[in-house]
């Protein structure tokens, strides 16, 4: 009889294992790249002096932020064949997470950036910086320091929102996972092999980030 | 460093508890609740699992209630068992860890039988034999099982049903794509991202009748499936009264009339093979005796 727990499992399919953790790294990847060039876009159009663009900003942070990322993995997956267009599923995951994810980088970049004291611009215009040099040299590196941390949390949020686009079949971990349950009926023992990967993934991650914020801000921390 | 050792400890914690969560012990799960009939008796409440969405079997209707085949088949044994019903839907690929962790007490929920299966659930006997049939668009170059048979050919099932243990022998060449729900599955057909999905010949006509046009069924059955009720393993009283109670509710005719209000026609239980099948499935399934192996 089947038992609930079979660590044997994880070496008969630890290929599969392998891919699907493979795929959730790049599938996360690419998404949170995306996610970036989508929210600093948002960004820059909410933040537009120019009130029609300003607004198509506002209305696209708001609308993704209060709307569930499987909504667009559905959406993209499906949807747009009835329009002609067809992307792989790893296309459509990324591109909806993607979207998404730039909703909250976008809020994310605006509240760092409003943390970055007015003085200070205008302490770099006093010094005769041009207003690209003000961004490179004075607000940049303040709006990184204050942004870095959240940006951190939007990684983890992303890698670990990859889990969805097993419902549009990309061979992600949890798809691996579920088809090894589907032939095993061992789910527990898949699901939990799942959760202790994914938290290794993200611990390595928050690692890393650490590490970058202790490198890079660590002696202006509390400075801003 | 003393914060970087506590991060660890609780990071090890987590996974501790995780572990222990599914029962690290290698044991069968027969035994671990052996008085599910006596409970049921006892409680006069009966959990019964099922999936919703998957017509005429089970669904739900716009005021919320279910309602179908298996539906009113559940509502029967809690009337002989002067219980009341409790349904807990789940999805397809649910239903076999609500019985493993006996979340509930029976599962009515289009259950074929598959030997994998059954070394992880018991069954009744089966209360119903229905046939499944390839569904392509009706502009598909497909018109057998055999031409299905290729590496262009990608086919959609949902996770839970025996698509994956049943195809992959018949259909070597195709590609297996699977989805959450059966759903899900037939979007994908309807907008062309997988070439084939695979379902009873009811659930095919309803689909066919709810677009029109759109879809083809490839008329050469590739299974019988073998519909019982789910329970867990290890109260045999529990398994025996089921047994029993399906095959009276078989043999005074309750099962063929519910059969037919729900299906419309046909039989429940068929006792002759459709042409041809015997051989595909001896050809196809990885279990039993047809296979031969």
């Amino acid at each position: 009889m089947v038992s609930l727990f079979d660590p044997a499992l994880f070496w008969r399919y630890r290929h599969a294992i392998a891919a699907g953790a493979a795929a959730t790294l790049a599938l996360g990847a690419c998404s949170v790249l995306a996610s970036f060039a989508f929210g600093l876009a948002g960004w820059r159009l909410k933040t537009s002096r120019h009130r029609p663009f300003a607004w198509f900003g506002n209305a696209y942070v708001e609308a993704l932020r209060n709307t569930p990322d499987l909504l667009y993995i559905y959406g993209l997956y499906f949807g747009l064949t009835g329009v002609g267009i067809r992307f792989s599923a790893f296309t459509c995951a990324v591109l909806a997470l993607g979207i998404q994810g730039g909703a909250y980088v976008a809020e994310i970049i605006r509240g760092a950036f409003t943390a970055v004291s007015n003085e200070q611009r205008a302490a770099a215009r006093a010094l005769s910086l041009r207003p690209w040099q003000s961004l490179v040299h004075v607000e940049l590196p303040q709006m990184l320091r204050v942004a870095f941390p959240a940006l951190g949390n939007q990684v983890i949020s992303t890698l670990l929102g990859t889990a969805l686009a097993s419902v549009i079949a990309v061979p992600e971990l949890t798809y691996q996972s579920q088809i090894i349950g589907d032939s095993t009926y061992q789910y527990f023992s898949v699901f939990a092999m799942d959760a202790v990967i994914y938290l290794l993934l993200v611990q390595i991650l928050t690692r890393v980030f650490h590490l970058i914020d202790h490198l890079w801000f660590g002696k202006w921390r509390g400075t801003v | 460093m003393g914060r970087r050792l506590a991060s660890w400890l609780t990071v090890a914690a987590v996974v501790a508890a995780l572990l222990a969560a599914t029962n690290l012990g290698p044991g069968p799960v027969s035994g671990q609740n052996e008085e599910i009939f006596a409970k049921v008796l006892r409680t006069h409440v009966l959990t019964v699992g099922t999936i919703s969405g998957n017509p005429p079997w089970s669904i739900t209707k716009p005021n919320g209630e279910l309602d179908g085949y298996d539906i009113a088949i559940a509502k029967l044994i809690a009337a002989d068992l002067n219980a009341k019903v409790n349904f807990v839907v789940t999805s397809g690929a649910g239903r076999i860890p609500a019985l493993q962790t006996h979340k509930v007490d029976i599962v009515i929920a289009e259950l074929n039988y598959t030997g994998p299966r059954a070394l992880a659930v018991a069954y009744t006997r089966p209360y119903s034999n229905p046939v499944s049939y390839f569904l392509v668009r009706a502009s598909s170059p497909y018109r057998t099982i055999a031409s299905l048979n290729s590496a262009q050919v990608t086919l959609g099932y949902a996770l839970g049903g025996n698509e994956a243990q049943i195809w992959p022998p018949l259909l070597p060449n195709a590609k297996l794509q699977a989805f959450t729900t059966v759903a899900d599955a037939e979007q994908a057909l309807l907008s062309g991202r997988v070439t084939a999905t695979g379902e009873p010949d009811i659930l095919n006509r309803q689909l066919m009748a709810a677009h029109p046009g759109q879809l083809r069924q490839i008329e050469q059955p590739y299974v019988k499936g073998y519909v019982g009720i789910g329970l867990p393993y290890g109260d045999f009283d529990w398994w025996l009264w089921l047994d029993r109670w399906v095959a009276y509710f078989i043999y005074t005719g309750q099962n063929q009339k519910l059969w037919t209000q729900y299906m419309g026609g046909g039989s429940a239980l068929i006792s002759r093979e459709p042409d041809g099948l015997r051989e595909r499935a001896a050809a196809a399934l990885p279990w039993g005796p047809l296979s031969g192996r």
